[in-house]
């Protein structure tokens, strides 16, 4: 009784929780990713927007082929071992054009790239604010929250999709 | 698309920045992804947003995948946290309708059979969205991707014993909730 019981149950499982297929539009929004937001982030969304006007602020003040930066380099290797000798932070870092690093208050730092896109990457600790707006695209892994600005919209939707690995 | 001898390649041309293998895993694993967020989830919108940042931390993270685990194995990982992340955030979790309005523009059969297997469908949906977040996962895993208990164990990192027992409690409460169901004859395939 109890097996016809659970072969009932499993049979209707299978039936209504079966595999589907993924929309088209998946494609689209990792190549331009949307905010996804929570009633939490929302809440908090006031405070949270400070960090990310910094950043943006931060990001216009630089100009398009010499970002200002303390450690000057186009190495990935040495711009992490930089960075992580002076924050403790492993970033994972991609061959690109990068133009160096600087390190910021409280075990972050900052990654720029040289070249059109004027494209700063912000890591920090995991409880660090994941707010994000039109030129923000956040995310967090390995324990780091990871912010990769561009001064201008799309550009970062351009980069994202390379980029988004830091 | 099943990618297999290929698998490894397509790997590491991702590790590299290949934007076409990022795409040639997103087309073998999209449908996937998207089934165990959309089943867990139980909300369309929501299961994109977990999709979009399973791909975008598979993106981000696929640097440190060695290959000592399976693949498939580690993408499961990432889906999993993805599902569990969205759920500790806050985000709703609704039930949708989806089911009913594709019955409805269904051709042919009985549009009356097809409604009631959608609406009874989603029935469950909509009671399996309201177990247990440890409980919900397994479930899904378990009948969505038909995964062993030894499998699960491993994605989610716990012991069989625990898969088996989590399920086991997750089917009584099931069965409680759904026994109208039987009664009115469902369940019968």
């Amino acid at each position: 009784m109890a097996e016809n019981q659970d072969r009932w149950i499993e049979r209707e499982l299978e039936q209504s929780l079966r595999r589907v297929a993924a929309p088209e539009e998946l494609w689209d929004r990792l190549q331009s990713p949307q905010p996804v937001r929570s009633r939490v982030q929302t809440r908090f969304m006031a405070l949270a927007t400070a960090p990310v006007v910094m950043l943006v602020a931060l990001l216009g003040s630089h100009s398009a082929n010499a970002p200002s930066v303390q450690f000057r380099s186009s190495d990935a290797r040495e711009i992490q071992a930089w960075v992580k000798a002076r924050t403790g932070l492993d970033v994972p870092m991609h061959a690109g054009n990068l133009a160096g690093a600087s390190v910021l208050p409280g075990s972050a730092a900052e990654i720029a790239y040289r070249g059109a896109g004027n494209m700063t990457l912000l890591v920090s600790l995991e409880a660090a604010s994941t707010a994000r707006n039109a030129n923000v695209l956040s995310w967090s892994t390995r324990g780091l929250t990871f912010q990769l600005a561009c001064a201008e919209q799309q550009d970062l939707k351009a980069c994202a999709l390379c980029h988004v690995g830091g | 698309m099943v990618l297999d001898a290929n698998d490894r390649d397509v790997i590491e041309a991702c590790r590299q920045g290949d934007g076409d293998a990022f795409r040639l895993l997103f087309e073998a694993h999209k449908d996937r992804v998207y089934s165990i967020a959309l089943r867990y989830s139980g909300d369309p919108a929501a299961a994109m947003d977990i999709a979009q940042d399973t791909f975008l931390k598979l993106l981000s993270s696929i640097q440190n995948f060695r290959g000592a685990a399976s693949f498939d194995s580690w993408l499961y990982r990432i889906v999993v946290n993805a599902c569990l992340d969205h759920q500790r955030s806050g985000r709703r979790v609704a039930p949708f309708l989806d089911g009913l309005l594709d019955a409805v523009a269904a051709p042919a059969e009985s549009v009356l059979t097809r409604l009631m297997r959608a609406e009874q469908e989603q029935t469950v949906q909509e009671i399996v969205a309201r177990l247990a977040p440890e409980q919900r996962i397994v479930v899904v895993l378990r009948y969505t991707e038909g995964l062993s208990y030894d499998q699960i164990a491993e994605i989610v990192g716990c012991s069989p014993g625990t898969v088996a027992s989590r399920l086991n409690r997750a089917h009584k409460i099931l069965e409680r909730r759904l026994a109208h169901l039987r009664k009115s004859g469902g369940g019968n395939g």
